[in-house]
C-alpha cells in the first residue's frame, strides 16, 4: 500500500472543518453549543483515522 | 542542525533559561534581562511572544536541536526557515491575543528598539573589533615576512571564535599562515658565518619550488534527509487556483451583489484551499511550506473566530445614573474594563431619543425607565446575556429587546455593546 502522510491527511481534516465554520460564522449565526459537541468528536474522528491509516500504510513499507 | 550559538543556561534557570542563556551570552547580569522582558510583556504583550518564541527556538545546553520539534513532534520534517515562520506567526498570535488585554500598545516597544538600536547599537558598531579575523585578509602574513613578523601576523582566533566553522576557519588560516611562514625561510641560504666557502655555496644554491598549497580538507555539507517525496508540480498550482477562485467569488459577492463580506470569509476560504491541498498532497507527497501555512492559516482563522474583546477607555467600575432625558449622553459613552451600571429607572421618556454604551471586559448592568417605550439593541461578544426577553450565553450574540407601550409616544433607544461578561437588562 502507498504511504499515507498522515500528518498532512489529519492537518487537512481539520483545517477543512475549521474553514466551514470559519464561513458558516461569516454568512450566518453558529450554533456554538452544536459546536461544543461536534468538534470534539470530529477531533476524535480526525485522530483515529490517523491512527488507522499510520497503521495500514506503514505495513508495506516496514 | 545548529543555526545560533545561543543556549538556554540550565543553571541558574528562573522558567526556561532564556534569559540567563541571553545574559550568558552577552555577558549582562540576567536580571536586567528579566525586567526587560517583563516590561516587553507589559508593551503589548511583546516579552510573552518573544520568551515564547525563544523557548521553541534557542536550544537547551547540549542540544542543538530546536525545542520546537520535541514539542510538537510533527514538525520535525519542517525546514529550519518553516519552523521559524511558524514560530513567529505564533508569536503575533499572542502579540494580538495579549496586546488587547492591555494599556499599553506596541508603540512604546517600537520607540524605544529604535532609540537603541540608532543610540547606542549603531553608534558602537565602528568600536567593535571583528573578534575572528574573518573577512581580513590582510591579516595574513606576507610572501617574505620576517620571522618576527610572521610569527606576529599568524592569527589567534581560536579563543574568540565563536561557531564550528569560524574555528575551523580560524585553524586553517593559521595552517596557511605556518605553511607560508615555513616555505618563505627555508630558501634562504645557510649563514656564511658557519660556511668556510660561501660563495660556492651560493653558486650551487638552486631555490626548492615552493611545496604544493596544503590540500583543502575534503568536506561536505550534511545532506538534508530526502524521506518524503515533495509533491506534484501540480498541486502549488491548484491550491492557489483555488485560493484565487475562492477570493474571486467572495469579490464578486461583496462588490457586484453588496454582500457583507466579513474578514473571517476571507481567511476561511485561504484555510480551504490550503486544507484541500493538504488533503492531496496526503496521498501524493506534500510540497514544502504547506503544512506550515496551513496550520498559520488556522491560527489566524481561530483568532478571528474568537471575540477579542477592545479594551478602549477607562477602567475601573463605573455608574451612569440619568434622571431625565436631557442629562442622557448625545456621543457614544466608551468604557475599557470594569463593571458598568448605566441607570435609567428614573427617566422619563418625553423624546425620542438614542443612547449607546460599550464596555470591553466586565459585566454590565442596565435598568430600563420603568415607564415609556424603550428598544435595546445589544450585542456581546462573549459571555451571558439576562434581559426581561430571556437569557443566552455562547460567543457573539447580539439582540433586540422591545417594550413599546404606545407606538405613538417617543421611544428611547440604547444601544449596548459588551466585549466579554455578563450583560444583565432589568426593568
Amino acid at each position: 500500500m502507498k504511504r499515507i502522510d498522515v500528518a498532512a491527511f489529519n492537518v487537512g481534516l481539520f483545517c477543512v472543518g475549521l474553514a466551514c465554520l470559519a464561513m458558516i460564522s461569516a454568512f450566518a449565526t453558529v450554533d456554538w453549543k452544536i459546536v461544543s459537541i461536534v468538534a470534539p468528536l470530529g477531533l476524535v474522528v480526525i485522530g483515529l483515522a490517523g491512527l488507522l491509516l499510520s497503521r495500514t500504510s506503514t505495513k508495506g513499507t516496514r | 542542525m545548529e543555526l545560533t550559538p545561543l543556549r538556554r543556561a540550565s543553571s541558574g534557570a528562573v522558567l526556561g533559561g532564556v534569559c540567563a542563556g541571553l545574559a550568558r551570552r552577552w555577558q549582562v547580569d540576567p536580571t536586567v534581562l528579566r525586567i526587560a522582558i517583563v516590561l516587553l510583556a507589559l508593551l503589548g504583550g511583546l516579552g510573552v511572544a518573544f520568551y515564547v518564541g525563544a523557548l521553541l527556538l534557542i536550544p537547551k545546553d547540549g542540544s542543538t536541536d530546536f525545542p520546537l520539534y520535541s514539542v510538537a513532534p510533527f514538525t520535525r520534517s519542517w525546514s529550519p526557515a518553516a519552523a521559524i515562520g511558524a514560530v513567529v506567526g505564533l508569536g503575533v498570535l499572542i502579540t494580538l491575543a495579549i496586546g488587547s488585554w492591555l494599556p499599553f500598545g506596541v508603540a512604546p516597544a517600537v520607540g524605544l528598539g529604535f532609540l537603541w538600536y540608532f543610540g547606542f547599537h549603531r553608534r558602537r558598531q565602528p568600536q567593535q573589533p571583528d573578534a575572528t579575523g574573518a573577512g581580513q585578509p590582510s591579516q595574513l602574513p606576507p610572501s617574505t615576512p620576517s620571522p618576527e613578523a610572521a610569527s606576529n601576523a599568524l592569527p589567534r582566533p581560536t579563543a574568540e571564535a565563536k561557531s564550528d566553522f569560524e574555528r575551523a576557519a580560524a585553524a586553517w588560516r593559521e595552517r596557511v599562515a605556518e605553511e607560508r611562514l615555513g616555505t618563505d625561510l627555508s630558501p634562504y641560504p645557510p649563514s656564511p658565518l658557519n660556511d668556510p666557502y660561501p660563495t660556492q655555496q651560493f653558486a650551487t644554491y638552486q631555490p626548492t619550488p615552493p611545496p604544493a598549497e596544503p590540500a583543502v580538507p575534503d568536506w561536505t555539507p550534511p545532506a538534508r534527509p530526502t524521506g518524503r517525496s515533495r509533491g506534484p508540480k501540480w498541486l502549488w498550482p491548484l491550491v492557489l487556483c483555488l485560493l484565487g477562485g475562492g477570493l474571486a467569488v467572495l469579490a464578486v459577492l461583496s462588490v457586484v451583489l453588496g454582500v457583507v463580506v466579513p474578514p473571517v470569509a476571507y481567511a476561511g476560504t485561504v484555510l480551504g484551499a490550503l486544507a484541500v491541498g493538504l488533503l492531496l498532497a496526503a496521498f501524493t507527497g506534500r510540497p514544502r511550506a504547506l503544512l506550515p501555512l496551513s496550520v498559520i492559516a488556522a491560527l489566524v482563522t481561530i483568532a478571528m473566530l474568537l471575540p477579542v474583546p477592545r479594551v478602549d477607555g477607562r477602567m475601573g467600575d463605573e455608574t451612569y445614573t440619568y434622571s431625565t432625558v436631557a442629562q442622557l449622553p448625545t456621543s457614544p459613552q466608551s468604557h475599557g474594563a470594569g463593571n458598568v451600571v448605566v441607570d435609567l429607572a428614573a427617566v422619563a421618556v418625553t423624546e425620542s431619543r438614542r443612547v449607546e454604551f460599550s464596555n470591553g471586559l466586565g459585566d454590565v448592568d442596565v435598568k430600563l425607565p420603568a415607564t415609556g417605550n424603550v428598544v435595546v439593541e445589544w450585542r456581546l461578544g462573549a459571555g451571558q446575556y439576562q434581559g426581561p426577553d430571556g437569557e443566552r450565553d455562547g460567543v457573539g450574540l447580539s439582540g433586540t429587546y422591545q417594550r413599546i407601550n404606545d407606538p405613538n409616544a417617543p421611544t428611547l433607544t440604547v444601544v449596548l455593546n459588551a466585549g466579554a461578561g455578563n450583560l444583565t437588562v432589568t426593568e
